[in-house]
């Protein structure tokens, strides 16, 4: 869907100073239907690849290939995009309202034919009470909350977060976190950035690691979880005097165990592969 | 049409906000203003009034300018809440139109709210025939203040929002100067000097030509000429820099 092929930027402080490289020759590939975790640390360069992939910024060298799908020129490559920046201001004096209705009308769609849309998505992330109030007195959560509404509103086929989940409520976060997944359900891909792991590892089957302007891990989530496990299994088991037993046992002990487990005619509840958490495998990366 | 709709909702913004309340205070101050003037002088108190009435209207005219030149994009950008509309099927070019345009309604609305408070001061103290070419002053002082609107918003697009706003004052009194400074006999004793200001002439604007103020004390007549090259001098230089910014604004990095 979108190929990011060898991206390098760097900026200057001033125009005197040394140019800091802030991202170093990124490849990645956002495939479609998918929900992409981009993962790094604060300074990571997480928000200055999304910039260059918004046209906001250009790359040094590299380029940004979008599939046809998605359209030819920029304007049309928009049309598909449903893009939220981080820390979200938007025109303090619209009602959220209007600001909906300023966003939908860009999308050349009249407000009037997603009423049902606006209404269905701000009940869901419970913003709808607020929709007449001036954004002004948004508070940080809802402030996200409305601008993930208008980043979904006009259907885009891929949907573009800058930190959607930070500085949100546990509630809050819970709830967008499943309108992501309800919205990849209905065929919408799904990239965003973050620098919590744990909500990365919650919701997305993919995940793309950038460590200091370089791509560390680009693939699949499980994968990368079962190549840094330790290979042990966990099986929980029932006697036949009723005792409920977990243990852990090595790969090679594992066959060995069940075997005399159904011997002794107990009951096998669960085997599973012990993987560490999405949290512990960056961390380990990093090092 | 993209643009018309970002300069509707900029219009509608700053309209919700309470800058709206700042003409009506600027326009009420420039009547009270004009009034203690008028009182203070001796024989022509109607002339006085229109003097300073139509001055401050090019003084409120200069600073709104530059109040909202610097604002239309450099805080959108600063704000981050320009991102949002540029990820929508909006070129680059059509978002900075339809800021500046829509700007530039609220410039106007905010000018004619001035210049009604100045000629109501004038009317209600007048003595001889209301001279129409007041209406011309109110234009030229209009298309000054968009002059003024779109200089900032270079400037803004280069440098910081202090620094625009204090460039942008600096062309407002450059462009006041200019004119000026060729009636000098130092200037026309040196003709060195003076094809440096004639070339600084062409560049800046000459605010000076669109200043018919003086005519219209001393009652004297123009022709409908003189004034139409005017508005056309003073719309071109206004388009020209709107292009420049348009080229900047193009090219710039939206960090």
């Amino acid at each position: 869907m979108i190929k990011f092929n060898k991206i390098s930027k760097s900026f200057k402080s001033d125009f005197w100073g040394k140019s800091n490289l802030i991202l170093n020759d990124v490849s990645f590939e956002i495939e479609s239907g998918n929900i992409i975790g981009f993962l790094g640390a604060n300074g990571a360069g997480k928000t200055t690849t999304l910039k260059i992939l918004m046209d906001f910024i250009k790359q040094d060298s590299g380029e940004v290939v979008f599939s046809k799908e998605l359209g030819d020129k920029r304007t049309e490559i928009n049309r598909s995009i449903g893009y939220l920046p981080e820390h979200p201001y938007f025109y303090p004096d619209l009602s959220g309202r209007e600001f909906l209705k300023f966003l939908i009308e860009l999308n050349d769609i009249k407000f009037e034919s997603v009423l049902r849309e606006v209404d269905e998505w701000t009940k869901k992330l419970k913003i709808d009470h607020a929709l007449n109030r001036k954004i002004r007195s948004y508070s940080k959560g809802m402030l996200q909350r409305i601008g993930f509404v208008a980043a979904i509103i006009h259907k885009p086929k891929i949907l573009i977060l800058d930190e959607p989940l930070s500085g949100v409520d546990p509630v809050g976060r819970s709830i967008l976190k499943q309108a992501m997944r309800d919205l990849n359900k209905e065929g919408t891909t799904i990239f965003f950035s973050s620098h919590i792991v744990a909500d990365l590892e919650e919701v997305c089957n993919r995940v793309i690691i950038l460590e200091k302007g370089v791509v560390i891990y680009s693939g699949d989530k499980v994968e990368l979880l079962e190549k840094h496990s330790s290979g042990n299994y966990k099986v929980t088991y029932r006697q036949e005097d009723g005792l409920s037993i977990t243990k852990t046992v090595l790969s090679k002990d594992k066959d060995q165990l069940i075997l005399n487990l159904v011997n002794n005619s107990a009951s096998i509840e669960s085997l599973i592969l012990e993987t560490p958490s999405l949290e512990d495998v960056v961390y380990n990366l990093k090092k | 049409m993209k643009a018309l709709t970002i300069a509707k909702y900029t219009f509608i913004e700053v309209l919700k906000s309470r800058i709206m309340y700042l003409s009506l205070f600027l326009g009420a101050l420039v009547f009270v203003l004009s009034f203690v003037a008028r009182e203070f002088t001796y024989g022509v108190p109607d002339r006085v009034t229109l003097d300073v009435g139509l001055g401050l209207i090019s003084l409120t005219g200069a600073g709104l300018g530059v109040f909202f030149g610097i604002n239309i994009v450099s805080k959108e950008i600063e704000n981050r809440t320009l991102y949002m509309v540029l990820s929508r099927p909006v070129g680059r070019k059509s978002y900075f139109l339809g800021r500046v345009v829509g700007m530039s309604y609220v410039l106007i609305l905010n000018m004619m709210i001035i210049s009604a408070f100045t000629l109501l001061g004038y009317v209600t103290l007048k003595s001889n025939a209301f001279d129409s070419l007041i209406y011309w002053v109110i234009i030229n002082s209009l298309i000054e203040s968009l002059i003024i609107l779109v200089v900032a918003v270079l400037f803004s697009l280069v440098t910081n929002m202090t620094m625009s706003a204090v460039y942008s004052i600096i062309v407002y009194v450059i462009g006041y100067s200019l004119g000026e400074s060729m009636k000098l006999q130092y200037v026309e004793n040196h003709p060195g000097l003076g094809v440096i200001i004639n070339v600084a002439n062409t560049v800046f604007p000459n605010f000076n030509r669109l200043n018919l103020k003086e005519y219209v004390l001393y009652n004297s007549g123009l022709d409908s000429i003189y004034l139409s090259m005017n508005v056309l001098y003073g719309l071109g230089y206004f388009v020209a820099i709107l292009l420049l910014g348009l080229f900047v604004f193009n090219k710039k990095e939206l960090v």
